[in-house]
């Protein structure tokens, strides 16, 4: 998580963020003037800039692709010990999120940490996708929207390093 | 008459399998709560996408398996210090819930069990428990879904794990 967050902050230009859904837009306005709170948006544009980067890599070359097709990414994030911050806020972001249709697809909770992976989904093609992470400290959203495929969720899901894969990798071991 | 009606629509729910009905949900969920334990839940619409997603023709096999899933819960913790009893303990639970052994690996220190609950070829539930020394991880996977005893015996096939070419016995 930390990682994916680390590389967005790295390719931040902009700080407004605009987002395509309802509940994230409710929260990023009740605490976007507060001391503690920290919003990205990595638009589209500059995302096919990077899909032009050249690549022999066929993996790489794949989430170019994929990065080219995203409307805009926005990172939410805010700490709990930040004066303004209300855990009924929280509750309310989570609310909202369920009525407007969001999919659940994974949960992983890990200590203090949940994440929850949600995607909005019409007919096959994926248009929004939500990663809330809620740790005791703080309380992150990362949202992705525009023509997501499967094959890139697909990645990302690989790469949230999931204990007890290792477990996966020794049984393939046992092939070699 | 309004309370019956609420009634009916429980029960209906509840065996339409609204409910959530793996293993781990029913009786390992005081575990779930805990800081130490870690849980990890693939839901029904993430096979449902896994399940668009175009396969290659040695993939054939695992993909049509994954077709028939419905969930995939992990409950695992590498710190809770009275793993290796609980290990023992899950094994009993499951057992005793209708659940069959349907293969033991034995590697070193390490036991993978994997038991099944099954109705007249029917695998409702398929779930793996991993047991290592009494350092090791506590690890227990449980699949629901829609599984015949040969989609098992293919996708062993397929994986070409060592020992699991027992399991293509199981079908006869």
């Amino acid at each position: 998580m930390k990682t994916y967050l680390i590389l967005f902050s790295l390719l931040l230009s902009s700080i407004t963020a605009f987002s395509q859904s309802q509940a994230v837009m409710d929260f990023h306005n009740k605490y976007k003037d507060s001391g503690k709170y920290l919003s990205v948006r990595i638009d589209g544009g500059l995302l096919n800039l990077l899909s032009g980067i050249e690549t022999n890599d066929e993996e790489a070359r794949e989430m170019l692709d994929a990065m080219g097709k995203i409307d805009a990414i926005n990172v939410h994030s805010i700490d709990r010990d930040e004066d303004d911050f209300q855990e009924s806020d929280i509750d309310r972001f989570k609310r909202d999120v369920k009525k407007e249709k969001y999919d659940e697809l994974m949960i992983v909770r890990d200590g203090d940490a949940n994440v929850d992976f949600l995607i909005k989904e019409k007919k096959g093609k994926i248009s929004d996708l939500l990663l809330v992470v809620d740790e005791t400290d703080e309380f992150v959203i990362v949202s992705i929207s525009g023509e997501i495929d499967m094959k890139t969720i697909a990645k990302i899901t690989d790469n949230l390093d999931i204990k007890g894969s290792e477990h996966m990798d020794k049984l393939e071991d046992k092939q070699n | 008459m309004k309370r019956l009606i609420i009634i009916i629509i429980g029960v209906l729910l509840y065996t339409s399998g609204f409910s959530q009905e793996d293993v781990i949900t029913k009786y390992f969920s005081e575990y779930e709560r805990r800081d130490d334990f870690t849980t990890i839940i693939i839901t029904s619409k993430m096979f449902q996408l896994i399940a668009q997603i175009p396969e290659s023709e040695d993939e054939e096999d695992v993909m049509n398996v994954i077709r028939k899933l419905n969930g995939l819960k992990i409950l695992t913790s590498s710190e809770y210090p009275e793993r290796a009893e609980l290990s023992r303990k899950a094994v009993k639970i499951i057992s005793d819930k209708g659940f069959e052994e349907l293969m033991i690996i034995k590697e070193g220190e390490e036991e993978i069990k994997f038991l099944i609950h099954e109705d007249d070829g029917h695998i409702s539930e398929f779930v793996m428990l991993i047991a290592e020394d009494d350092d090791g991880d506590f690890f227990l996977m449980t699949m629901t879904g829609n599984l015949q005893l040969e989609d098992i015996s293919r996708l062993s096939k397929t994986l070409d794990i060592d020992g699991f070419e027992h399991l293509d016995k199981v079908d006869n």
